[in-house]
């Protein structure tokens, strides 16, 4: 029961306002909140910027708002979809970089990726070719929001600090390896 | 004190104790929240899919009034199943769908009542808050099954008056509430939207059915319990619709659709804090007025199995005096009140939610399996009211049960925990009802009870019916 009571119309949209819920293990990780619109968030680090973004999967008994963390980089060149192709069980997991069109380019499997792969639990995490550059997307099963239709259930999940941490990291290396 | 030679329960409430108990369970505190979060989902189309919730709830209804016209016994979905698929089946009906709720859902739901009555009086625990809340309504219904008709009624009547009060109010602007900029446009999330909503519009109408554990109490039940029941639903769907129209000028959809409070942020939008403060007030009515009917029907349950040989003949013992099953009802206070102490308020309730749904849903299923049964097995027995379009109404209602238990939540590690929690709890009850029967009892698992056997006027001398049926 921590909504704010008052009936009139606000600046803080409640897609933001829940982003904020989940800024906040980015922020304890040492970001700081740079800029918001009324269904994203902007977190920048020293040398690592990203945005909080949700997405909505609609089923027939319960949706799911999916955070996404995301940071687009300049580039020139194209390529396919890449898609992180995580494998094997908590202890021992693998990981590969997947292409449909071409080859990855060098420099994506990093520590900070291999730390991402090993350590976060993932939706999904892909680069994806948009016009001047990519967007890198991840999206930490940990960080999200559900509402269960039946019985009405509505709640949230965040990241830990520490997995904040390790999915700055590896969007900072992905990016760079990408620029 | 035992049953045989003991006082009987008293046939002393109307229609509108059915009905107010009927409306109690389904207007509780949480239905506020899903109604206000559904119109804020679905715009004014949530009126569509609140109109298919209240058609499957019609028919879910038509099933529990035939089976209270055949079997009109306190035993409730234990008495129906006992003679369609025997004690075994009878006794998981009852502990399975509404034992696992009692000790789940119902004390969430005395938490956001108790939440609401801290915003009242800031200095409140809402745990102590519940369970005073909960200790008086078994007070209540101790002394009398009357004096817990007019709990009953003036509890849920003034929270229904205070609903609809908001509603009209809001809907004429005359609260004094500023609206909210532009117009709303009448299906913002498309028809596919609307269809989604019906789950959580079904909510909004769940547990009519906890007037029928009252039929030994109701006079002329056969003729009561239908009606109630069906009127029951239509007040409930008026009123949610008028309150989430109003709410639509007051609120935008984005808020109604994501807090927590959304009824509260209407009720603000529409009388400010003055409004605020009363229907702060409600949401604590609407939670006193659910534990109030769950204290009147699952004792009944209880008693019911009892006396029929399904449980410890404790359970059926009738207080001589105020004439009610007065430990049956401390079994259940007792049960709601060490939930609130112990898990009420941790993270695991959701999880137990979705488990106790898992098994209420289970006890829908074998609801619809006893009328087909029953009307395969006693087709000439006479029914003061038949279910229309038999059995599709029953064939559609296991299917839907099915398919909710199936998707119960959207991430399929959570679901497995939900189907292992319900497996689990399923173990127990089958283990129980398995040594009682075959070990203690000596009587058959499966074998249906004769349809005489499950009605109150054939088993031990339980009110040999003030009025004639």
């Amino acid at each position: 029961m921590s909504a704010r009571l008052t009936a009139r119309p606000r600046a803080v949209t409640p897609a933001v306002r829940f982003l904020a819920q989940q800024a906040e293990p980015f922020l304890r990780a040492g970001l700081r909140e740079s800029e918001r619109g009324a269904d994203w968030l902007t977190l920048a680090g020293d040398d690592v910027t990203v945005t909080l973004r949700w997405r909505t999967q609609r089923l027939l008994l319960a949706r799911i708002h999916q955070l996404q963390v995301t940071a687009d980089v300049a580039a020139s060149g194209s390529a396919g979809e890449l898609r992180l192709r995580v494998s094997g069980s908590a202890g021992a997991r693998r990981f590969r970089w997947q292409s449909r069109r071409g080859t990855p380019p060098a420099g994506l499997d990093g520590p900070a990726v291999a730390e991402l792969a090993r350590t976060v639990d993932l939706t999904d995490c892909t680069v994806t070719p948009r016009p001047g550059g990519w967007r890198v997307c991840v999206e930490p099963y940990a960080g999200s929001r559900l509402r269960v239709f039946f019985p009405p259930i509505h709640y949230a999940t965040t990241v830990r600090p520490g997995e904040a941490v390790t999915i700055a990291a590896a969007v900072r290396e992905i990016s760079a390896a990408l620029a | 004190m035992a049953t045989t030679s003991s006082p009987t329960l008293q046939r002393a409430l109307g229609f509108w104790s059915a009905l107010f108990t009927g409306i109690g369970l389904v207007v509780a505190a949480t239905t506020l929240t899903s109604l206000g979060n559904a119109f804020g989902l679905g715009g004014p189309a949530f009126v569509v899919a609140g109109l298919a919730a209240l058609g499957i709830m019609m028919l879910i209804a038509f099933s529990y009034s035939e089976l209270a016209n055949l079997v009109p016994g306190a035993g409730m979905i234990g008495a129906y199943t006992a003679p369609a698929l025997g004690r075994g089946p009878a006794i998981f009906g009852v502990l399975a769908g509404y034992i696992v709720l009692v000790a789940t859902v119902e004390p969430a739901n005395q938490m956001v009542g108790g939440l609401a009555a801290q915003r009242l009086l800031p200095g409140i625990s809402p745990t102590a808050f519940a369970i005073g809340v909960t200790v008086l309504f078994c007070l209540v219904n101790l002394i009398g099954v009357k004096s817990f008709g007019r709990a009953q009624a003036l509890v849920t009547g003034t929270m229904m008056i205070v609903l609809i009060g908001f509603g009209v109010t809001g809907l004429l602007g005359i609260g004094g509430g500023t609206e909210v900029a532009g117009s709303v446009p009448f299906n913002p999330g498309g028809w596919m939207e609307v269809a989604h909503l019906v789950a959580l519009g079904t909510y909004l109408f769940i547990g009519i059915e906890f007037v029928c554990p009252m039929s030994e109490e109701i006079r002329n039940p056969g003729r009561i319990i239908p009606r109630a029941m069906i009127a029951g639903l239509v007040i409930v769907f008026c009123v949610d619709m008028v309150f989430g129209f109003a709410a639509l000028r007051y609120v935008g959809l984005d808020e109604l659709a994501s807090s927590a409070v959304p009824h509260l942020l209407v009720a603000e939008g529409i009388g400010g804090k003055t409004g605020l403060l009363i229907l702060t007030g409600a949401t604590v009515l609407a939670a006193a007025s659910s534990v109030s009917a769950i204290l009147a029907a699952v004792p009944r349950m209880l008693y019911g199995l009892a006396r029929d040989g399904m449980l410890p003949k404790v359970f059926a013992w009738v207080h001589p005096r105020f004439q009610t099953p007065w430990v049956s009802v401390f079994a259940v206070t007792a049960l709601i009140v060490g939930a609130l102490l112990t898990f009420a308020d941790s993270d695991s309730i959701l999880t137990l939610i979705l488990v106790a749904t898992v098994m209420w849903l289970a006890s829908y299923i074998l609801a619809q399996v006893d009328v087909i049964v029953l009307r395969v097995k006693y087709p000439d027995a006479r029914r003061g009211f038949r279910t229309p379009c038999y059995p599709l109404p029953q064939v559609i209602g296991i299917g839907a049960c099915v398919w909710m238990i199936l998707s119960i939540h959207p991430d399929q590690e959570t679901r497995w925990t939900v189907w292992l929690g319900a497996a689990g709890a399923t173990a127990v009850i089958v283990g129980y009802a398995f040594v009682w029967l075959r070990v203690v009892k000596k009587v058959p698992f499966f074998t249906p009870a004769p349809l005489d056997a499950a009605a109150p006027t054939s088993v031990e001398p339980v009110g040999a019916g003030e009025d004639a049926r």
